[in-house]
Order: structure tokens, then sequence, then C-alpha cells
């Protein structure tokens, strides 16, 4: 690989690159990301591989990061010379030889076709590429445009700019997009003016606390120490986030990137890249880029010929939800047990092996070079007064297309909601819980509420690293709380007492509600043992842990009580719901008859069967399969 | 002592990583890896090469969830119960599969054929319910589905 030392370098990699993605043969893109592979799509990948060969086509087929289409995946993506850059979806591996053929003999495969892209904005260079020449081929007429699909009309990639464009494991392709140039940059300015940068920006952390990113580094650099560490996390493991998975598969050397400019402005010599467990192809990826960069020259001594030193080693994790808190994450990395410690020592003075340490999130770290490359205002002025630039959603739960987006801060809820194209089985949309855990539930009304860190947080919730989970009418208040509570419980580390105890003693309460026999005093125990945890735990994952509870508590009281009364009106929890079928609403079509593992339902063909209480175990299988919607719980 | 091969792969893991207390979490991922988990003669050969306390090795390999020091069954069963499946009846899979195999939770069949696991979101939010059988994903699982792919595996 080539050395990069000057712009002239980094020139002719950028022109190597451009060569790959805008190749004279068509060049076919495959969405690979775990949650893409798991639809099929290395199977497509293959297929199509073989498919050209056989056919003896000239092209090229790569493999690219998420596009965030989730719902269409398997995805595919096709750039052929003077033509619009079609997206198709969902490509599944046995039609390949079809969309082969009508690429081959058509230039497009209309039934698949989801959208086209006339033109692309390359966010960094502030340009465009033209993918047509002349005006649009009357075959790709009918597609419609990316930038008018209400998919996208209000996304802004920012973030993931390079997502499900660039092959992730090309260093060249990242190049060409604009990447290292910010890097080339920062060796113009001093480390003081780097930061001053991304103070004006206004960048916060996004990993859920929202502290401001500029004065982080500021504290780090001013800190005493001769060797100093940057950090990246990419660990953590909020039950529902996609994106940081996706972010890493995507575009792992946006992060390195980032990584290496903060290192610069805060006088690091060494970094880490902390990946959680279970990450096996983002762990891959990363460590690819990581070589590639050292190969360029991008890592090491004397960077750029800038006389700066700095290098990276990539860590996996070891599947410890409170390994994502920054204390945990160091001793983690120090080959310890990863239990917090207490604050008042500041991980900025004193952090990995009592150096003065920074940690960011990958999301912060690949906001960055973006805002090298645009500058200060430019990013400042996307978003909200105190939120700045764009945040990365994972939007799931009970929703249509469940997506992966990226919009710009103060966009309301309702906006990323709708963008999921409707609840499954057009139930309705009861509440929001965004923020993981540490988050709180709000009610469908909230849908108002603009993405912003400190709205959120009065709200009674909080942004944490950007899942967005939709909850329909029949998912049970009592219940989800009890499965956060329990997730958190089995991830405490247990150091301090407030956490471990309290959260042992909230879910004996919250058991008690979903058996019906809870009360108002227990309600009140509750209340207070909430207060203690958030004022007494040692960190973040203790001190948040009652925000599902007490939001839930705050805007569905009424639940509470019903439970108290001995109903669970969603017909979730177990020892207050029997099944029964609706006979005004069943179509008669037997399919659950034959799903029930205790033979609990039962009946003849084309008559509405019944169900034998004493035999059913509440397991939702026949639920799960009735179209009607006619079991009710 | 852990015999002779067991000792080569946990040299070869020492190797990899140096002799340094910070590459602990390295160098039982790698062993773990290797053996599908980590035996009581393993931590106490690792304590010696590494000069670490028996207590602490264990210490680290009971925390993390990356750890086993039972003996795994030949297939890895995880079941995600992160909220977006649990919200699309992850939960319910992992009973039926408990039914199933009558095997609970984090337990290893008899005839060490499965292992049963739940997970805490592995970032399938999207193709949910998702249960990893060894390296292959499958999304929208359901109980029907789960019943057929245990079957296949048999």
């Amino acid at each position: 690989m080539m050395k990069i030392s000057t712009k002239a370098d980094l020139e002719a990699v950028r022109e190597k690159g451009e060569d790959l993605l805008y190749p004279p043969y068509p060049r076919i893109m495959v969405g690979m990301a775990t949650c893409c592979i798991a639809r099929g799509a290395d199977k497509v990948m293959s297929a199509l591989e073989e498919e050209v060969k056989k056919k003896g086509i000239k092209a090229s087929v790569v493999p690219v990061g998420c596009m965030g289409l989730c719902h269409r995946e398997p995805t595919v993506g096709v750039v052929q010379p003077g033509k619009p850059k079609v997206a198709y979806g969902p490509v599944n591996p046995e039609e390949v030889p079809d969309f082969m053929q009508s690429i081959i003999s058509e230039g497009v495969d209309k039934k698949r076709a989801l959208y086209r892209t006339d033109s692309e904005y390359l966010l960094l260079n502030g340009e465009s590429y033209r993918y047509i020449t002349g005006a649009v081929p009357e075959a790709f007429k009918g597609i419609p445009e990316y930038s008018d699909a209400p998919f996208f009309k209000k996304q802004l990639r920012v973030v993931l700019r390079n997502a499900g464009y660039i092959n992730p494991e090309s260093i060249e392709e990242y190049i060409a997009k604009g990447g290292y140039g910010s890097l080339l940059k920062v060796f113009q300015m001093k480390p003081e003016e780097v930061i001053g940068e991304v103070t004006r920006a206004g960048l916060r952390g996004r990993s859920g606390g929202g502290f401001p990113t500029g004065a982080k580094w500021l504290s780090c650099r001013k800190a005493e120490g001769a060797v100093k560490y940057v950090l990246c996390n990419a660990s953590e493991g909020d039950p529902g986030i996609g994106m940081h998975k996706s972010l890493l598969e995507s575009d792992p050397h946006s992060i390195l990137e980032g990584l290496i400019i903060g290192a610069y402005a805060i006088g690091a010599q060494e970094g880490y890249i902390y990946i959680s467990s279970g990450y096996p192809l983002g762990m891959k990826r990363m460590e690819k880029a990581v070589e590639d960069a050292r190969a360029c020259g991008l890592l090491g001594k004397n960077i750029m010929n800038s006389g700066f030193g700095f290098d990276v080693t990539v860590k996996e994790g070891g599947g410890a939800y409170v390994c994502g808190e920054s204390t945990a994450l160091m001793a983690s990395l120090e080959g310890r047990i990863g239990e917090p410690r207490p604050k008042y020592i500041h991980t900025a003075e004193k952090g990995l092996w009592d150096s003065p340490t920074d940690l960011n999130n990958l999301e912060t770290w690949a906001n960055v070079p973006v805002i090298i490359s645009k500058g200060a205002k430019w990013y400042a002025q996307i978003g909200t007064e105190k939120s700045k630039g764009t945040k990365v959603i994972s939007l799931s739960g009970n929703i249509k297309d469940p997506s992966l987006v990226e919009v710009p801060m103060g966009t309301p809820l309702r906006d990323i909601i709708e963008m999921g194209n409707g609840m499954v089985k057009n139930r309705k949309l009861k509440a929001i819980q965004i923020g993981g855990p540490a988050g709180g539930v709000l009610p469908a009304e909230s849908a108002t509420l603009p993405l912003d860190f400190d709205q959120l947080s009065q709200a009674g919730s909080n942004l944490g690293s950007g899942g967005l989970m939709v909850m329909d009418e029949k998912t049970c208040m009592v219940d989800i709380t009890r499965y956060f509570l329990n997730f958190l419980k089995e991830e405490s580390c247990g150091k301090c007492v407030p956490c471990r105890e309290g959260l042992k003693k909230l879910i004996e309460l919250m058991e008690r509600m979903s058996m019906g026999i809870g009360t108002k005093e227990d309600l009140g125990l509750m209340e207070e043992l909430s207060l203690a945890m958030e004022k007494g735990s040692l960190c973040e994952l203790g001190k948040t842990a009652p925000h599902v509870f007490t939001s839930t508590l705050r805007y569905f009281k009424g639940e509470y009580e019903a439970h108290m009364d001995g109903k669970c009106p969603a017909g979730a929890c177990k020892d207050l719901v029997f099944y029964s079928i609706d006979s005004s609403i069943c179509t008669a079509c037997g399919t659950c008859i034959p799903v029930c593992p205790v033979n609990a339902v039962a009946g003849e063909a084309k008559k509405i069967p019944s169900i034998d209480l004493k035999k059913c175990i509440k397991c939702g299988a026949c639920i799960e399969v009735c179209e009607a919607e006619a079991i009710k719980a | 002592m852990a015999d002779h091969l067991e000792e080569k792969e946990i040299e070869s893991a020492v190797k990899k990583f140096g002799a340094k207390k910070e590459a602990l979490i390295s160098i039982l991922q790698e062993i773990q890896k290797k053996q599908g988990f980590l035996s009581e003669e393993t931590v106490l050969c690792l304590s010696e090469k590494l000069d670490i306390p028996v207590s602490q090795i264990f210490g680290v390999a009971s925390y993390y969830r990356a750890f086993s020091t039972q003996p795994q069954g030949r297939h890895t069963i995880q079941v995600c119960d992160g909220t977006s499946c649990h919200l699309k009846g992850g939960s319910h899979l992992l009973t039926r599969l408990e039914r199933e195999l009558k095997v609970a939770e984090k337990g290893t069949t008899e005839d060490l054929k499965f292992t049963l696991e739940k997970v805490r979101c592995q970032g399938y939010c999207h193709v949910g319910p998702a249960v990893k059988i060894d390296d292959t994903v499958h999304g929208s699982v359901t109980q029907e589905k789960v019943v057929k792919l245990i079957e296949e595996q048999k």
C-alpha cells in the first residue's frame, strides 16, 4: 500500500478509489452488514459473483455497509456508466439470475427497484458526482428519486455519509469520498485550534450523557502526564441498538480518522478501540481499517510528515453492559473486572493506567472529520440551540419497517417514527422508549417532542445512544418495566449497594405488580427506592436504572392501578390473562391449531376453534400466527 | 494440570498477546474460542504463566458474558431478548426452546448437543426476533420456525 504523506499522495489514492467507485463497467454493491447477512446477503453476494462469471460480464461485485433500508434487505445497488445508480430490494439469492437478466437486457430491474440516484452529493468535498450523462433514460423514469423518497427526505446523513456506498474494507474508496482530508488539514492547525473548532461546533457526546466534546478534550490536553490515551467506546450494549454495529461495519475509517484527529488535538500517543464482544464483523472490519491506515502511514510514527506519532489497538470486550461506562471500560482494558469507580477522580487526569485519558463514543468520533472539513459554523447550523449536528437513530420495535436513519437534532420524534411506515398489524402507537434502559418510556403524545438532549431529559427520558423503540397497544407497561429492570439487574456489576440491592427489591415489587397482588404501599416504596438509587449509586447504570419505572408511573399510572385490581389491559402478564378466541373476528382458518405445543387449541376444518384453558400455557404461539388478531389475552 | 494439547493452546494464546496482566481478557477469549470453555486446569495453568492469582482469573472469567466455565454443547443457540426482539416475542421463543430441549437457559442438554443462551441485543434489532445458532443468524423467527431450526440440527 502506498504511503500517504502529502496532498498529492492523497490525491493519487483518491483517484484510485474513484476508479473503484465509478468504474467504466457496472459496479454491483451488496449491503453486507450483519443485519443484512441475517437476511441472506452473503448468499446473494456469492450468487451475484457466480452469475457475473457465468454470463461472462465485466462487472465488479463489492460488499458495502448498511443503507438503512433494513426492512428491504437483502439490498443491492447497481452503478452503470452514464446511468442513474439504483437501489434494489429485497433481492433474494434465488432471484439473482432473473435480476441479472433484467439488468443486462433492460439496464434496470423495475420489479425490485426502490430508488434511483441521478446525482450524489459528496458531503466532505461539497461537490456532487453526477451518475447520469444527459437526461434520465426512459427505462429509469418510473423509479422514485432518492432525495424525493419520504424515507430519505427528512434525513441528513453526516455520520452515515458513506454507509451503503463504499466498501468498508477499502481505504481507497473511503479516501475517494474525501476521507483523511481532514487529518491532513489538522496538521496545518495547532492542537488548540482543533479543540476550538470542535467546541464551536457544539458537538456533544453521542453515548447518552451529552457532555460537550470540546471541553472534554481540553481538560485532557491540559492534564499533566507523559503518556496520554484516547479511547473509542464501541461497546454500548443497549438492547435495541443495532446502529453501533452498523457504523463499525459500514464505515470504520470515519471513526478511526476522528480518533487520530482527537489524539493530535489532545496530545495522545496511544489509542484503543474497545469493541463489544459479539460484534465479530465489526471487529474484523475495524482491524482491517487500522492495518490499512498503518500501511499507508496514517498511523505510526511521523504521520503525514507532521512529526506527530500515534497508534491504535483494537480490543474485544468481554461482553458486559456496564463496560460502556468510562471507568469500567478502562478497568476492562487493563484486564480487570469491569467495575466503575467513583467519579471525583477525573479520567481526563487519571484514566487508563492512571494516565490522562479521553473516551468518546464511536458516533462522536465519526462526526469529527466532518466538523474539521466543513467547519464549526456549518456544523453548528444543524440542530437546536444546545444540541448540534445530527443523530443516528435505530428505529425498531413494533413497527412495520425497522430502519437505521440519521436526522438533524431537533427533528420531532413523530417524523422519525413515520419513516417506519406505520405499526405492525396496524395497531395503535402506545408508547415510545428512547435511550435504552437508562431512558424512560414516553406516551404516544410525546411524539411531538424534538430530538434534543435537554428536552428529552426534561420529559423524563434520555437521548441515550439513540435507540428509538416503538411500542404498540399490546405492550404492557408493567411487563416492559420489569423487563428493563431485569436486564439491569443482570448487568449490574454489584459493586455498590444502592444499585445491586435496589434493583433486586424493585424487581420483587414489580413481580408482585404483574401477579396482581401489588399495593399502593408497594408503589410508594418503589418511588422511595428509586430516589435512593438515583442519589446513591456509583455510576450511571444505577443512577438511571429507575427511569423506566418512574416514567411509566408518571405517564401510565392507570395501568399500574389496573394491575392492582388484577387486570392486565395489554394482555401480557401471564398470571392475569386467559386466552380466548373472538368468534366475531375469527376467520376459522385453522392456522392456530397445529402451532399449539400442548394441543390446547382444538377444532375442525372451517369451524371456529376453542382453547382448552386447563391445557393452555399462554406461550403466545397461537397469537403470533393469527393474522385476524382474533385471539385475545 | 492441563493436558498436553490444552497447554499448547494456552501457550500459543499467551504468546500471541504477551504474558502481561492487561492481556488477560484477550488470552481468555482466545482460549474460550479454541476450547469452548475455560476449565479449572486452564485457569490454574494461566495463573502460573501470567503470575495472576487464581481467584482473580476466576473473577474475570465469571464476570464477563463471553466466558463460560462449563463445557458447552456442540451447538450454541442464542436467543435474543434485547428490547426489540422482546417486544416481538423473543422471550416466548426462549420459553419454547427450554420446553423443547428440556433444558434451562444457560444450560446444556444431557447429550452435549445444545447449549441454550439468552443474549441481550447483538444488533439484529431490525430482523427481530432473532435466534443465532452457532454462527448463523436467523431473523423474524416464529415459534414454529424455531422448532424446525432445532430439528434441522438434530
